[in-house]
């Protein structure tokens, strides 16, 4: 009886440690993320640029944003695996992304000066599981150039 | 020619507000509807009134903020209370106390977010509910200020840099 117990206790363990030995060589999620950057203006498209019109249904999701019209500039895909960070480069900013492995997709915005050196300008942390049910990440700012106009970089999981 | 006191009741006629007016005799929307009836000054310049207050009501602008009416004033009260902030810096003289403050609250600010952090990673502490749809001011590991706003509805969430 002694000799059955002992047995399934070490069965046991080695089914326990084969386990965590098999979470830890299980490869990283791959997160593939859409990054656009976007301006939001109530003018009409700008004359002389292949700029695309957001898609309707993430421009339903900008409820908080009221401005008319949204143009796309620049959209990247970018495939995220664990905390390696990806680049995507947007026109004359770029997004970096990477999963800190808390849950949680960190997005460091840059500014690309004329030189091509990027500018860091924010650093915003997300849950993954929400961008992952459909959510929607946006970092933004008020037009330097242009009154009223607005630019954007939404990002989203992408289909 | 009119008083200045008979040019304020045409006026006042002509808004409808002539029964606000203090001190005004008994019969005298009559007079004065007798008056217009006499007088083309009197009718023109009723009728000028009102012709301009139709059109001010016609042609008011109406100007529509690019942004939902919590987020827009969240960013007016952010910069005011930056501007706020370093009007008062610059006011304020080095003293030790503040040599301290100015070391230390950073410090302190650095472990609250940690362990913000530690508590949001665990799940412990659900920041976006807590906070529910509504603006909040931010102010990030780097220099510059940040509105976010988070919908839980919508599942948006949006930081906007000042």
């Amino acid at each position: 009886m002694k000799s059955t117990i002992a047995r399934l206790l070490v069965a046991g363990l080695f089914a326990w440690s084969i386990g965590l030995l098999a979470l830890g060589a299980a490869p990283a999620t791959e997160l593939k993320l859409r990054s656009q950057l976007v301006w939001g203006t109530d003018g009409s498209k700008p004359d002389g640029k292949d700029l695309v019109e957001l898609d309707a249904k993430l421009k339903d999701k900008l409820k908080a944003l009221r401005w008319k019209n949204y143009w796309v500039i620049k959209s990247e895909d970018t495939r995220v695996v664990g905390k390696e960070p990806r680049k995507a480069m947007l026109d004359k900013c770029a997004v970096e992304l990477s999963d800190v492995g808390n849950g949680h997709l960190e997005v460091k915005l840059y500014s690309v000066g004329a030189d091509g050196k990027l500018k860091l300008l924010r650093t915003v942390t997300e849950p993954i599981e929400k961008l992952v049910k459909g959510g929607t990440l946006i970092i933004g700012g008020d037009s330097k150039d242009t009154w009223d106009d607005a630019w954007m970089v939404i990002i989203t999981m992408s289909h | 020619m009119k008083t200045n006191e008979q040019y304020l009741e045409l006026q006042a006629y002509a808004d409808g507000q002539l029964d606000q007016l203090e001190g005004l005799p008994p019969g005298r929307r009559a007079e004065l509807e007798r008056m217009m009836a006499d007088d083309a000054e009197a009718r023109g310049l009723v009728e000028g009134v009102r012709s301009l207050s139709q059109l001010v009501r016609a042609n008011e602008p109406v100007h529509t903020v690019p942004a939902s009416r919590e987020f827009y004033w969240s960013q007016i009260q952010r910069k005011i209370e930056s501007a706020e902030r370093a009007r008062t810096r610059a006011q304020t003289p080095a003293s030790p106390r503040g040599f301290w403050l100015r070391w230390w609250l950073p410090v302190l600010g650095a472990s609250a977010v940690a362990v913000t952090s530690f508590l949001v990673s665990v799940g412990g502490l659900p920041i976006t509910r807590a906070f529910g749809e509504t603006a909040v001011s931010d102010r990030g590991s780097d220099s510059s200020g940040a509105v976010v706003f988070r919908s839980e509805s919508e599942g948006v969430t949006i930081c906007w840099l000042d």
